[in-house]
């Protein structure tokens, strides 16, 4: 068969390309079925589930107390996240009070978590990209935030830190001053990564303009986080629905301009940044003593009802519905996933554009797959 | 550079060699063995894993492999291909749709090839046991070498696993059967 | 039985340090009481007040009273089957037959503009399986419960992917996990499962040795 047709034109059919599941830049066990025309897209099918392991199931035969360590495994970059999304749930619940000393524990290990979720980000999205040395930066600096965790609640991936109604652990002697240190540290290393990435030109020409959509695409298909804010629609939880302390902090929301793939991962960069922020003024007005754990119950009851919530995760809303019969296990939980809903507009992103950009923008779109699936 | 502890330590003999011959052997520096103990010796130097990270103990594995690890010591780089690597690191739930995916990932690996099961949930459902959707251990679908605990194991852990492997394929090399730790 | 004893049993020790520890530390500071009374007398007000009415469950309950006036308005029908509160969220209970007319008008008016989708959820109960939906409204800051019923034998609903495209895997899920079939739904396939796994783990009745 010749490749030139009657019309002198070379001949082109469409060709089906699988994607994953084990595939290294797909974050996990993610599986792409793309159709591809020569090579532009013409259609992309995510298949999930890979990874489903059933905690909805499992949470309503477990005790609410025993549902923080399946959180953790949930979006495994920002486990602490995860924790206080379904603490702060229960204790919306049950009216509960938090001691002042755990609140701001809990603001600085969850805000410490975002950034080492966002460096994570910057490190696998640069990997996908096809450059190496970010990688191995931001796991250096990461990995002393992981040794950070590991000191005050003796995990370096799956904490299980949060408790309802405070944390689990006062943080050990010296261990504030050693994240003011760290603080200080990753400040000054932000500008050598802004320096290293953003002005790289082959870094600029892969992601300006790539994969762009509007705010009302975003707010259509209920993206939330940076995937929403990229398009320069300001909705922060943090700052939209005040939960925990956050009131007292001054920090900024950064949004984009244009809603393309560089935003995206700008956006990281600077949160890392206003995350920092946070970290430095609660440090300064974190009491230096009391009580870590409030008054709670020792067998958590949930008033009967049904409980919503949700937080300003790392990847977008993390909320928990709970329904509760009055008893000490929940009678269904349903856990909002904000990378599963973000992927949702993958197949819209990637049809018409060239093959070679299908990982920059699956990578842009942040997901993590022990999420998407649950 | 004191070198008479050198000169104390004895003179290899091989069986079946005159001793003329062994003397020769001596003389110019020659050192005999099976070429299989070579072998095991060069495949336990040079093994490459592949990336099979399935849930959190991926992000462990991607610490050791990382600066503050560098599994590049051990001579060990993460190949993204099955036909490419030598071992595989099951990192993560295996969950019942994705098992028969990592058959024929084991499957397409060439011999000689070996299987890490790394974390709980991949030696034997962990956390997970009681779900619905999740593989009790992924030693049902493919053969197992080394288990390593933890829920994740941390990257020493995983290391230490590594090394457990290393170990036992120099054994297996010399004819020895590996059974346990 | 033993694997359920297995898995409550270690929480218990843990839990019971707590208090020692909370107790260790609260003598030492001298300023600390205070604050903590301090702390301890702004809960007052709202515990004491349950047994009177909570007024945000009150406010919810009056704001839910306000848009089905506005809902029968609009549609002139029986669209709302019952109002209440969702916790501290105003909640519509709306018959299945007007669920997506609802929720569109809901999205499209000038007065609620629920335009974002936060989150959909499904629940088996002993007669009936709910879908629940939070909408939130980007610019007025609304922000409802909406639910709808149907039988368990024959789960229907009709979708809701023309109005909020975002309820496109959602729904999906619920299909799989709860197996309601969504009317509509422009592709309503396993999303989670296998395609070939038999039963709906989400439902009560399920059994993972039966299946």
């Amino acid at each position: 068969m010749s490749l030139i047709d009657e019309k002198d034109q070379v001949r082109t059919e469409e060709m089906l390309l699988n994607l994953g599941p084990q595939h290294p830049s797909t974050h996990g066990v993610l599986r792409l079925l793309v159709k591809i025309n020569g090579e532009t897209i013409t259609d992309v099918e995510p298949v999930i589930g890979y990874l489903h392991r059933g905690t909805e199931k499992l949470a309503e035969d477990l005790q609410y107390t025993q549902i923080i360590p399946y959180t953790d495994r949930l979006d495994y970059l920002a486990a602490m996240l995860n924790n206080y999304a379904l603490c702060h749930t229960i204790e919306q619940a049950m009216d509960l009070e938090v001691p002042e000393r755990a609140e701001y524990l809990r603001v600085i290990v969850m805000e410490m978590q975002r950034v080492a979720s966002h460096l994570m980000f910057i490190g696998a999205y640069l990997l996908d990209l096809g450059a190496m040395s970010p990688f191995l930066y931001v796991f250096a600096d990461r990995e002393q935030i992981v040794q950070l965790f590991n000191e005050i609640c003796g995990a370096r991936l799956t904490y299980n830190y949060m408790r309802v109604g405070g944390v689990k652990w006062d943080a050990p002697p010296g261990w504030l001053e050693k994240v003011a240190d760290f603080v200080q540290y990753l400040k000054q290393k932000f500008h050598m990564y802004d320096e290293l990435i953003t002005g790289n030109e082959i870094f600029l020409a892969r992601t300006r303009g790539i994969g762009r959509f509007d705010t009302e695409t975003a707010l259509a298909y209920g993206l939330s986080g940076i995937n929403l804010r990229s398009t320069g629609y300001p909705w922060d939880l943090r700052r939209k629905k005040p939960y925990s302390i956050y009131d007292r902090f001054d920090f900024d929301i950064p949004v984009g301009q244009n809603g393309d793939c560089f935003d995206r991962y700008y956006l990281h960069l600077l949160e890392i940044k206003e995350s920092l922020r946070i970290v430095e003024q609660a440090l300064k007005s974190i009491p230096s003593s009391g009580p870590v754990l409030g008054k709670v119950p020792k067998m958590i009851r949930v008033p009967a009802g049904e409980y919503y919530s949700g937080i300003e995760g790392a990847r977008g809303e993390l909320g928990f519905y709970i329904v509760s019969e009055g008893k000490d296990k929940p009678y269904r939980l349903k856990i909002r996933k904000p990378s599963f809903i973000n992927l949702q507009l993958l197949p819209e992103l990637l049809r018409g554009q060239s093959i070679a950009n299908v990982i920059a923008i699956l990578g842009a779109v942040d997901i993590v797959l022990g999420e998407v699936d649950a | 550079m004191d070198l008479t502890r050198a000169s104390q330590l004895p003179i290899i003999e091989y069986e079946g060699l005159t001793p003329e011959e062994n003397a020769e052997l001596n003389r110019g520096g020659v050192l005999l063995n099976s070429l299989e103990t070579l072998k095991g010796w060069a495949r336990s130097n040079s093994l490459w894993p592949m990336t099979l990270g399935l849930a959190c103990c991926a992000i462990e594995m991607m610490g050791a492999a990382a600066a503050h690890y560098d599994l590049d010591r051990f001579g060990m780089i993460f190949r993204a291909s099955p036909r490419q690597s030598d071992v595989m690191i099951v990192a993560g739930t295996v969950t019942k749709k994705m098992a028969p995916l990592i058959r024929r990932l084991y499957d397409q690996m060439a011999e000689p090839k070996w299987v890490i099961s790394m974390g709980v949930c991949a030696t034997a459902g962990g956390p997970y046991v009681r779900s619905y959707s999740v593989l009790k251990g992924v030693d049902q679908v493919v053969p197992v070498d080394v288990y390593i605990p933890g829920c994740p194991p941390s990257p020493p852990a995983l290391i230490y696993g590594l090394n457990m492997l290393q170990e036992k394929i120099r054994m297996e090399a010399r004819g020895k059967k590996v059974t346990r730790a | 039985m033993s694997e359920d004893r297995e898995h409550r049993t270690p929480p218990k020790g843990p839990e019971g340090k707590e208090p020692s520890v909370t107790a260790a530390e609260r003598p030492k500071p001298v300023s600390k009481p205070a604050a903590a009374s301090g702390a301890a007398v702004k809960p007052a007000p709202p515990k004491k007040a349950p047994p009177p009415p909570d007024p945000r469950v009150e406010a919810a309950k009056a704001k839910a009273e306000e848009i089905r006036k506005f809902i029968d308005q609009q549609l002139s029908t029986e669209a709302v089957v019952e109002t209440g509160a969702a916790h501290i969220h105003p909640m519509l209970l709306i018959r299945k037959e007007d669920w997506v007319a609802v929720v569109e008008l809901l999205k499209r008016s000038d007065a609620y503009q629920l335009n974002y989708l936060e989150c959909m959820a499904g629940t088996d109960y002993p007669n009936y399986i709910e879908v629940v939906v939070y909408l939130q409204s980007t610019e007025l800051g609304h922000f409802i419960c909406l639910k709808t019923r149907t039988d368990r034998e024959q789960a229907e609903i009709p979708s809701l992917c023309a109005v909020h495209p975002g309820a496109n895997w959602e729904e999906r899920e619920i299909y799989d996990l709860l197996g309601v079939t969504f009317t509509g739904h422009p592709d309503l396939r396993r999303i989670m499962l296998d395609d070939d796994f038999k039963g709906h783990p989400l439902r009560k009745d399920y059994s993972a040795w039966e299946a």
